[in-house]
């Protein structure tokens, strides 16, 4: 079969096997959730890989030497075969020139014609191949021709001395002459043979070559296979196709028969085309005398079938074994890759959460162990997460239990905290109270022995009274802290120029730095300006700096120095300079601890219960500024405060309250000049003014206008400022108006009651009861005082005080007794106690100032000197500013109306004019 | 008369004491304002019995007792403390201190005389035996 067939059958059997194939790989691809991935195609793809490598290669291997072998096998065969032909043919010839040489032994001189006739005979009985024979004597004559077919001829004298039958054979020996054929079809040849003898002539045969033919007729190679001969030219002498002969056809060109004759190029040919073209097989003899050459070809077509055909077995063993290979290798690739997959998805879900997964795998190889691992490991991780999550159990049951005590202490110290501030609130009056006693009595003992006649016992008494006083302010101190730290200390910010602040503290503070001898210094900066702070805390810190300088400095130098500094901010910093024992880091650490005044030592040498720092500290922080300090043992201590700074620095914009109504200041004075002044004093401020001249108009313009603020006499013969006030505080929308009073009184404490003219705080002692008093002293007929207490031995006291010929003095023990004095006969004072049972202090004020004829009474008003928010606010009922009328200053009005319409209403305290 | 040293720093305390004793009109108070002085007096006055105030200055009341009864001159001399510590272990340690008797601020009167009082009846009839 040809190569082509062969190709067609591989190509088809190789779609065959691609469908096959196909369906195997879907198929095995498919149900492969478990078997899909690329090791398992490597898998299959390397086994049949392998298998096809092998396969092929071992086929090819074979078939390429079966090839070579069968050729060579073939071209050996042909080569016996050609050489069997020439070796025929040679025989042939050679015994034709034998007999033809029979025919030249006779010399011309003397045989006769008739022997040479005989020989003749002979030969033509011996070799049946010659058909004529032509004798020439030694000249080229023609003597005897005899032929099988006509009848002999002697003595022609035909002339062949010049041809080449007689020349060549003379020259040579022997002649072969070429080819030709008679009658079209039978070939022969011209055989000229010289004798021996120098006159033997020459013997010329026609030679009929049917033999050569036949014989290479005979030769049989395969089925296709034939032989031919050339001549020594390379014509074609023989060949089965006889019409090739005859064409004369000339051969001599192809590689094969060029190589036979030895032509310089040509190479050895195996394989060559023949005449048609077509690939032979290809092998020669030479017939030896003649030059001949006998080819036996074969056509490479059949040479090669076998080849052929054996390709074609190894493709479709090849074919069958990819099959195989396939389906085998899909076979242990699931079986390799299955286990391999298990552990993977095995693993997958182990690792996303799902530790009850376990492992399948039963190969009994090291797949299995693998996998037995991963359930030992999955196993072990779920028993620590069980494990895990009972501890976080345990732990949040625990955390829950915490939770709940904390809330339950905290729910404790709530309580606490609040029955402390019951215990402070009842503390601070029942504390008091004895001391009242113990100071108040002993002063009254001293002061009067003279009259006692008990002179003897000032002294004891004297110092009584100082170490009650003394633990009165100890008391203080502690119920101030304690306060401070139950957050009831309010702050009640004032504006307050600092200079006079400063002189007044340094004032009090001279005679403690007197006691140790030591100077005392102010170093101010000019234009310290204002602060807007509580001044009484102020006083407080300032004085317990310079109290503490004082104490521990011996003959030294004590200096308040007053900064403004500007650090992040405005601050005013106030600093002690001190020139005493100073303090060790040591001691330095506990300072502000409370209760601890540097350590025992010193707290013996130098008194106190070291509150003092402890609370100024707290006090400082509690404003927005601090306490620090330095110090040198040896050397002296710094303590520095630090302070806001003042109101000019305090944002703007947010503190300008919104307030519906008119930018204008409304003035209510029934005297029309002090109308006209302190209008013209605002106008020149740039502010508008509104002026009223009676307590009724007034309410009825700031109903109407909503004046920024209002400036309001007290004494008004129609509705007095108290009134007005009363009123504007009751209509809300007016109540946040800042009210600034105008009085006739010189007195001014921080703030002042609603109708009254001053206020002493207790516990009172006589020398400022006596100065409150003796303002209100009527010149010339003695004063009436009535004295309104709750508290006998108060009462006795100050009637005690007040006693000589200036006063009249009455009593009254709670609110009702005193309206009724009142009613009796009016007093020109009246000294009230605010906190009273019955009917309080505040009634009582109210009370009188409901009352026209009572109303110009002054009421200087006893109270405890930590005046609460909520007290003052009852008592000053939106009063913000108390001024004096004769003795204010107008610049002093502008800047204070100021301020006030600065501050946002719910802050501003009571103010007063420093 | 019965001679009583009271060591003290306070003035306002010791004014007081001796005011009061001396109106007893029997006793001769001594006065020492810190404990040094009260060594040296006690030494050098040999008084029949001692009032000690606990905290002072410098050699405070208990370093005094213990140089008090280390010193075989003041050794038999009755020595009472006087603290204005609340604390419980102020007694204890008091008396750790050599003192015979703890009594606390503020006094009371009475019973700080009984106390002078027994302990020198104490002493006397320890005197009185040997």
């Amino acid at each position: 079969m040809s190569a082509r067939d062969v190709v067609g059958r591989l190509a088809a059997g190789w779609h065959a096997l691609r469908r096959l194939a196909g369906r195997a790989w879907s198929r095995a691809t498919s149900d492969a959730r478990t078997i899909r991935g690329r090791l398992f195609r490597k898998y299959v793809a390397l086994f049949v890989a392998v298998v096809c490598v092998a396969l092929l290669s071992n086929g090819a291997f074979d078939v390429w030497f079966y090839y070579r072998e069968h050729k060579v096998a073939l071209v050996r065969i042909q080569r016996e075969q050609a050489a069997a032909a020439a070796a025929k043919i040679e025989q042939f010839i050679r015994e034709i020139d034998n007999q033809l040489g029979w025919t030249t032994q006779l010399s011309w001189s003397d045989g006769t014609i008739e022997q040479r006739r005989f020989d003749g005979s002979r030969m033509f009985r011996q070799v049946p191949a010659i058909t004529e024979l032509s004798l020439l004597d030694p000249k080229g004559h023609e003597q005897l021709r005899m032929s099988r077919l006509t009848m002999d001829v002697e003595g022609s004298q035909a002339d062949f001395s010049r041809d080449p039958k007689f020349t060549e054979a003379v020259a040579h020996k022997i002649y072969y002459g070429p080819v030709y054929f008679r009658r079209e079809s039978e070939p022969y040849m011209t055989i000229a043979m010289a004798g021996a003898r120098r006159d033997a002539g020459v013997s010329v045969a026609e030679v009929n070559l049917k033999l050569i033919w036949d014989v290479v007729s005979q030769i049989k190679v395969g089925e296709h296979g034939y032989a031919y001969v050339v001549d020594a030219q390379g014509r074609l002498i023989a060949h089965p196709d006889i019409s090739l002969v005859l064409r004369k056809t000339d051969l001599s060109r192809l590689p094969q028969v060029r190589e036979a004759r030895g032509e310089v190029g040509a190479a050895q040919v195996e394989e060559a085309e023949n005449i048609e073209g077509r690939d032979v097989l290809t092998a020669h003899a030479t017939i030896a005398p003649l030059g001949w050459l006998v080819f036996v070809e074969l056509p490479a077509q059949e040479a090669n079938a076998p080849l052929y055909a054996a390709l074609e077995r190894l493709a479709w063993a090849l074919l069958a074994a990819l099959i195989f290979a396939v389906l085998a290798g899909i076979f242990l690739a699931r079986r390799m890759v299955g286990p391999i997959q298990a552990l993977r998805s095995g693993a997958a879900r182990i690792g996303s959460g799902d530790l009850t997964q376990r492992i399948e795998i039963k190969t009994g190889d090291e797949l299995e162990g693998l996998a037995d691992q991963f359930n030992e490991m999955a196993g072990r991780l779920q028993e620590s997460y069980a494990d895990l999550e009972n501890k976080v159990e345990a732990r949040t049951h625990e955390l829950s239990q915490a939770m709940r005590q904390l809330e339950e202490k905290s729910q404790q110290l709530e309580t606490a905290s609040q029955h402390k501030s019951q215990f402070l609130a009842n503390m601070s009056h029942e504390l008091r109270t004895p001391l009242n006693a113990i100071i108040g009595l002993s002063e009254m003992m001293f002061t009067n022995a003279a009259r006692f006649g008990t002179e003897k016992a000032i002294e004891p008494l004297r110092r009584v009274n100082r170490a009650g006083t003394h633990l009165l302010g100890l008391i203080n101190q502690v119920l101030d802290l304690s306060k401070i730290e139950a957050g009831k200390i309010d702050l009640n910010p004032e504006t307050v120029s600092l200079a006079p602040l400063i002189d007044e503290v340094v004032g009090t503070a001279r005679h403690l730095a007197d006691q140790n001898k030591n100077r005392l210094v102010v170093d101010a900066e000019a234009n310290l300006g204002a602060i807007t702070v509580d001044a009484m805390r102020l006083r407080q810190i300032l004085l317990n700096l310079l109290g503490n300088a004082c104490k521990f400095t011996k003959e030294g130098d004590v200096t308040l120095r007053a900064r403004k500094v500007v650090d992040g901010g405005n601050w005013i910093e106030l600093a002690v300079v001190d020139t005493g024992i100073g303090m060790t880091p040591a001691q330095q650490g506990k300072l502000f601890e409370e209760f601890v005044q540097a350590d025992s030592s010193v707290a013996r040498s130098y008194g106190g219960t070291g509150l003092g720092l402890a609370i100024s500290r707290k006090l400082a922080r509690m404003m927005g500024g601090d306490v620090t300090m330095t110090s040198e043992q040896g050397k002296g201590s710094v303590f520095t405060l630090r302070l806001p700074g003042s109101a000019e620095t305090a944002p703007a914009a947010s503190e300008e309250i919104d307030r519906p109504g008119s930018d204008c200041i409304l003035v209510i004075d029934d005297d029309a000049t002090a109308r006209e002044l302190v209008a013209d004093q605002l106008k020149s401020q740039g502010f508008s003014v509104v002026t009223a001249s009676g307590g009724l108009e007034g309410l009825k313009r700031a109903k109407e206008l909503r004046p920024i603020a209002i400036t309001l006499d007290v004494m008004m013969p129609d509705l007095d400022g108290w009134s007005v006030l009363a009123a504007l505080r009751q209509d809300s929308t007016l109540a946040e108006i800042p009210v600034i009073m105008m009085t006739i009184l010189d007195e001014q404490r921080r703030g002042t009651a609603l109708g009254a003219s001053g206020y002493l705080t207790k516990p009172i002692d006589r020398e400022r009861l006596q100065r409150m008093v003796s303002r209100f002293r009527s010149p010339g007929a003695p004063t009436r005082v009535l004295l309104v207490d709750d508290d006998d031995i108060q009462r006795e006291r100050a009637r005690a005080w007040l006693g000589g010929p200036h006063w009249i003095v009455q009593e009254a023990a709670n609110g009702r007794e005193a309206l009724a004095r009142v009613r009796e006969s009016k007093p020109d004072l009246i000294l009230l106690d605010l906190m009273m049972p019955e009917m309080d202090g505040f009634a009582v004020v109210a009370a009188l100032q409901a009352e026209p004829s009572w109303r110009d009474i002054p009421v200087v008003v006893i109270t405890a000197s930590d005046l609460s928010a909520e007290d003052r606010k009852r008592l000053s009922s939106g009063v913000q500013s108390v001024l004096v009328k004769e003795t204010f200053r107008p610049t002093e009005l502008v800047a204070r109306i100021r301020q006030l319409v600065k501050k946002p209403p719910a802050d501003a305290g009571m103010g007063a004019a420093s | 008369m019965i001679k009583l040293m009271y060591v003290d720093d306070n003035d306002d305390n010791v004014y007081m004491l001796k005011m009061r004793l001396e109106l007893l009109d029997e006793f001769e108070v001594l006065v020492a304002e810190d404990g040094e002085k009260g060594c040296a007096m006690a030494a050098a006055e040999r008084p029949d019995v001692i009032l000690m105030d606990l905290e002072m200055p410098g050699v405070d009341g208990w370093e005094a007792t213990r140089r008090v009864k280390s010193n075989p001159q003041t050794r038999d001399i009755p020595v009472i403390a006087l603290s204005a510590h609340a604390l419980t272990g102020a007694r204890d340690k008091a008396l750790a201190a050599g003192c015979d008797e703890f009594d606390t601020k503020p006094i009371d009167f009475d019973r700080l005389l009984a106390t002078i009082r027994r302990l020198l009846a104490v002493k006397q009839r320890a005197a009185e035996r040997s």
